[in-house]
């Protein structure tokens, strides 16, 4: 596997030639500093731009078109990384060999009508196709209140910073979503292709000319580049622990707890907390699914997650209403637990080749491939080598010391009806 | 034996050990081996005859999922997911209608690993102490489940378009049926599925055949099990008939959702149920799918947003073709889908162009472990065979047999439901 980047004029093309796969996958990133309105129009855009074209009108047409082409796979995405928000595309496909000559070049001016050839009239967007996407986006805003795992966390993020970038819901807004129009959403498009940073990568089994021809698909003009990290390190502390219940229509209740991760160092943030955070609450054998499920029959599921970007630790778990102090006062003790030292050699170990494990598999996905080097460009993680080599270092004495700097800041609980069942 | 994968430049080897397992293996060079150990029981088997017993017993809903759970547990007190973490490698088990399944998937210590899941599958450890604790946890999942709207509309659909095959019957039971469930009973179902004849083994990824088929014999040489007749499951006679044609269901969504079902006879048709499945299947991808006029019309008028869930359920008489939908006018919904199905016929320039996809994600099967095990494991399920030349297979379908099929099936058998608020 050959990893290069090159700087083109005004994008980095990265380039991963192997022949492990069948396929060529492509993957295009816009870039640029994150602000709250943007999620909901680039939401929009995620939906628009792969459903209708200038060429082929509908999302039916353009269905047709890429199963001429062999079933082109595709798809698009709108996300937030820290200080910036992304709009991007998939593009995965046979190569040659597989299905024609030529299809290279097809697909190329596949997704050339896709990104710079949308279904514009009259400088706006074209108004049914416009109007469906903007419904979707509407319906994925609502639908989360269906969802108890998704709504609970958008409310554990609401509450813990109202100000913080943290609180901008993935999904988007409602009152943002009024304000958008057909035209000033091409607006807004027209200033991403002429202003994001850009980065295209690309994986397969490439000829010289493929890579010629791929970095010939884009003129783009000159823009400036953001320098500023993707990382944020001033999520509000709180004196004294917040505890949020609100009552829902649901039968499990579902509890999010947040923990402010302290003046980490990078070391602290890129390996050690994944260690802690796998031994307290990573998988079947963690102390919280040992403690809380196994051992007290608590709850069905419960895991532990850190966001690296925010230095965050949430804790989340479904449980009947009825058992929400014993829960707590399990959590309380699995945490003690990890400060005090109480775990063996062999959980650190396992916690370890666990993400070797991980690190490893990575090879063997397209998509997986693309999305480490995506985040090596964003987040500046060390290779893959480099991060076997550290995942080593680190050990009980700093697992201890990283649990001091967690930090408790936030209870909420989205409580379910604690039905009793109702026997005949 | 050695069989060519067309088209995927890989080979599948497969041997049956004495006890009457079938092991299955497809090399490829990646990091990671991906297994999974199957028995070709899940939650649709419900009435059978016990291994050395004279009768038919039946026993409650949602136990091949309980067994799951409790074959998890181990007599030493280690359970599987702590034994693989230890290996850097993942597990997991699943079950669904036709079958329960445990996996590992890791880049080192494959012997191990290997011996371990047929290990660990093999050696049940059922107490009533430990039999009860599991009651608590199970009910949280169902309760999780009872939360969510896609599944308690996708398990009402199944309910009411079966009468009285057990398909009906939702994968994890219920809260009322999986508190009658004891350890005897679990031993039972366990004696009879899990014996060596009924399940298979799938390994892909980086691993040599003959190294995998050599550490399961070895393996099983060791273990003891008595020789099993055909098991006799109990399989009612299922009408054409839906249960119920139609079902509000009230419950606390923000946008309505609807299923519309239709069940068809699939006896006495003149082709495979490859043919069959592939026939039906694309006859309401090109009707209600993506790439329909119907669809994109639905999409204008704004009867719905999102495509139409185009899902397929088989049992041994009937295949039944499950629309799911979102959509703020469910009457007009349903009434919009039951006029444009009973226009059967496929266009050869759709059909062809549908090929032409499906060729390509089954070449695309072979860039990945997962999905080549589960195209294993499917086939063996579905067709209890393992096809190698899909490529060909798909080559033959054509449109002269496809209309051919749709004439000699009625889709007169429908069950809708509705799920919104109550107004």
């Amino acid at each position: 596997m050959n990893y290069k980047k090159i700087k083109l004029q005004n994008f980095n093309l990265h380039t991963i030639q192997t022949n492990k796969f069948k396929t060529i996958t492509i993957k295009i990133n816009f870039k640029r500093p994150l602000k709250k309105e943007d999620i909901t129009k680039r939401n929009i855009l995620s939906e628009l731009l792969i459903k209708s074209t200038k060429k082929y009108h509908s999302e039916r047409l353009l269905s047709i078109a890429t199963e001429e082409l062999y079933g082109i796979n595709y798809s698009s995405y709108s996300l937030t990384s820290g200080r910036y928000g992304i709009l991007g595309f998939n593009f995965s496909f046979l190569n040659e060999e597989y299905t024609e000559t030529g299809i290279i070049k097809e697909v190329i001016e596949f997704i050339k009508e896709i990104i710079f050839n949308p279904n514009i009239e009259n400088d706006a967007f074209e108004e049914k196709s416009f109007s469906i996407a903007k419904n979707i986006v509407k319906d994925d805003i609502e639908i989360t209140k269906e969802n108890p795992n998704q709504y609970s966390l958008n409310r554990m993020y609401d509450l813990l910073d109202e100000k913080s970038f943290l609180s901008y819901h993935p999904e988007g807004d409602l009152e943002d979503l009024q304000k958008v129009t057909s035209k000033n959403l091409y607006d807004f498009y027209k200033d991403i292709l002429q202003n994001d940073m850009i980065d295209i990568f690309v994986l397969g089994d490439l000829k010289e000319e493929n890579i010629h021809e791929i970095s010939k698909l884009f003129h783009f003009e000159e823009r400036k580049t953001y320098k500023q990290s993707h990382y944020i390190t001033d999520v509000l502390r709180r004196e004294k622990v917040k505890e949020v219940k609100e009552k829902s229509t649901f039968t499990q209740s579902k509890m999010c707890i947040a923990y402010n991760l302290n003046d980490l160092s990078d070391f602290e943030r890129d390996y050690v907390s994944y260690i802690y955070s796998f031994i307290l609450g990573g998988g079947g054998d963690s102390k919280l699914f040992k403690i809380v499920r196994e051992k007290n029959s608590l709850c069905y599921s419960i895991s532990s997650f850190i966001n690296r970007i925010y230095s965050l630790m949430t804790i989340r778990l479904g449980f009947d209403q009825k058992n929400y102090d014993k829960v707590l006062i399990n959590i309380e003790k699995c945490l003690d637990d990890m400060k005090k030292g109480k775990f063996d050699e062999k959980a650190i170990k396992r916690a370890k080749s666990m993400y070797k494990n991980s690190l490893r598999e990575i090879y063997d996905r397209p998509y997986s491939i693309l999305n480490m080097y995506a985040s090596k460009e964003y987040l500046k993680l060390d290779d893959i080598e480099e991060r076997e080599k550290k995942i080593e270092k680190v050990d009980k004495n700093s697992i201890v010391e990283f649990a001091k700097k967690v930090e408790e800041n936030l209870i909420y609980c989205l409580e379910g009806g604690s039905h009793e069942e109702k026997t005949k | 034996m050695k069989r060519k994968l067309n088209k995927l430049d890989l080979n599948l080897y497969s041997e049956t050990i004495d006890n009457g397992l079938n092991v299955y293996v497809i090399p490829k060079k990646t990091r990671n081996i991906y297994a999974t150990f199957t028995t070709k029981y899940g939650s649709m088997i419900n009435e059978f005859i016990p291994t050395h017993k004279k009768d038919y017993q039946k026993y409650p809903d949602g136990i091949a999922h309980f067994l799951e759970h409790k074959v998890f547990e181990q007599k030493d007190g280690e359970d599987p997911f702590a034994f693989y973490e230890k290996r850097g490698a993942s597990s997991n088990a699943s079950t669904t209608t036709d079958r329960t399944t445990y996996l590992f998937s890791g880049t080192e210590k494959f012997k191990e690993n290997l011996n371990y899941l047929l290990d660990f599958v093999q050696s049940p450890y059922f107490t009533e102490e430990n039999v009860e604790k599991e009651k608590g946890i199970i009910k949280e999942e169902l309760d999780m489940y009872e939360d969510d709207p896609y599944t308690v509309l996708y398990d009402k659909s199944l309910f009411n378009t079966f009468k009285k095959h057990p398909i009906r019957i939702s994968v994890g039971g219920t809260k009322q049926s999986i508190k009658k469930i004891t350890k005897d009973m679990l031993y039972e179902c366990y004696n009879t599925f899990y014996h060596p004849s009924n399940m298979f083994l799938i390994v892909t990824g980086n691993v040599n055949p003959k190294e995998v088929f050599e550490i399961v014999k070895e393996n099983q040489s060791q273990k003891d099990f008595k020789k099993m007749d055909k098991i006799k499951i109990k399989n009612p006679m299922e009408p054409d008939e839906v249960y119920k044609e139609k079902e509000h269901i009230s419950f606390d969504v923000v946008k309505p959702k609807v299923s519309f079902n239709i069940k068809i006879n699939i006896e006495n048709l003149d082709y495979s149920l490859f043919e069959i499945r592939n026939y039906l299947f694309y006859y309401f991808d090109l009707k209600l799918g993506v790439t329909s006029e119907f669809s994109e019309k639905l999409k204008q008028d704004g009867i719905i947003h999102y495509d139409i869930g185009i899902n397929m359920v088989q049992t041994d008489r009937h295949i039944a073709i499950l629309l799911l939908a979102e959509t703020d006018k469910p009457d007009e919904f349903i009434d919009r889908v039951e006029k444009e199905i009973q226009n059967k016929e496929i266009l050869e320039k759709d059909f062809e162009r549908k090929k032409k996809a499906l060729i390509s994600s089954y070449i695309m099967v072979g860039d990945s472990i997962y999905n080549l095990n589960s195209k294993v494991m499917n086939n063996i399920i579905r067709y209890n065979e393992v096809y190698t030349d899909d490529f060909s297979m798909i080559k033959k379908l054509n449109t002269k047999d496809a209309n051919n099929l749709l004439k000699q099936v009625d889709f007169k058998n429908t069950s809708s439901i509705i799920m919104q608020k109550e107004k």
